[in-house]
């Protein structure tokens, strides 16, 4: 189980589920490597997407993001960074998030927050890609991890992030409760989920009221 | 025969971020990069939450590792900080 240096435990595991045959399995969670960041994430993630080719899969916003950089430069936010990958039992890495705790709020800059620079699926779990295969909640599953370590380093589970117009996954963080805040930039909004939203998004996990 | 320098800083450039733009760290969490973790997180617990503790931040420095952790386990009662210990999965709903 991740223990943090501060103490913090995180979970280890996260649910998902196989598109084809509907079983449930379980992703474990695991500190994102540089290995992992180049051979992966970079280059494997975009030549397993059945009937795809990496010119097909351009469009996709993280096609050209570099995570071993990103990774590089979490590192040296000391022990505010952090990175985690999710592993199915065949090694393979169905997904990423990197943030950062201790940040201004969003919503209210009397507070603190957690930011998710940069979170993604495998794309064979996209289902505008590869429908069928893969495993559906790796995204949503490390949302509430973020959004758990928010919570239990007193932040509320406050966490903020930003979307980009047009992108399919701005309707999805609003689905999970995420609210509009800023625009910052002309095809930026900047989100965040507010504490109340945080409690409902993880009003699953045991304990956390 | 003299030798040419350049000014100070001139070859220097400022990368770009990789991760995005610049965000403001939290005051709470300012100056707790030299501390150790327990006492980082105790720190920043207690100045974003002061209402747990008449304690302060200052005080720590004369608490030992039990105090402290007498202290974390007050802030997480209160602020009901549940450890994942026992809920090491993360539900899919």
């Amino acid at each position: 189980m991740p223990v943090l240096r501060d103490g913090i435990i995180l979970p280890d595991h996260l649910e998902l589920l196989e598109r084809h045959g509907g079983k449930v399995a379980l992703g474990q969670l695991a500190p994102l490597s540089r290995d992992v960041a180049k051979l992966e994430l970079k280059v494997k993630w975009w030549n397993e997407v059945p009937g795809r080719t990496k010119k097909d899969l351009r469009s996709e916003r993280d096609s050209t993001w570099d995570w071993v950089v990103m990774l590089g430069e979490i590192r040296q936010r000391g022990s505010r960074g952090h990175a985690w990958g999710v592993f199915t039992d065949d090694g393979k890495c169905q997904g990423a998030i990197i943030y950062e705790t201790g940040l201004v709020s969003a919503l209210d800059e009397s507070q603190a927050t957690v930011v998710c620079w940069r979170i993604a699926s495998a794309p064979k779990n996209r289902s505008h890609l590869c429908n069928g295969f893969g495993y559906r909640g790796v995204g949503t599953g490390l949302i509430k991890l973020a959004c758990l370590h928010s919570h239990l380093a007193g932040l509320g589970g406050r966490l903020t992030l930003d979307g980009h117009k047009g992108d399919r996954a701005l309707g999805w963080y609003l689905n999970l409760g995420f609210q509009e805040v800023s625009n910052p930039e002309d095809d930026i909004i900047e989100l965040e989920l507010s504490p109340e939203s945080a409690r409902s998004l993880l009003s699953k996990l045991p304990g956390v009221s | 025969m003299s030798q040419t320098s350049k000014p100070v800083g001139e070859e220097v450039v400022k990368a770009a971020s990789a991760l995005g733009r610049t965000r403001q760290i939290h005051p709470a969490f300012e100056g707790t990069d030299d501390l150790d973790p327990l006492t980082a997180r105790l720190t920043t617990l207690m100045r974003l939450h002061p209402e747990v503790t008449p304690l302060r931040p200052d005080n720590l420095s004369g608490m030992d590792s039990k105090a402290k952790k007498e202290l974390l386990s007050q802030f997480e009662k209160v602020l009901g900080l549940t450890s994942a210990k026992d809920a090491p999965v993360i539900p899919l709903s």
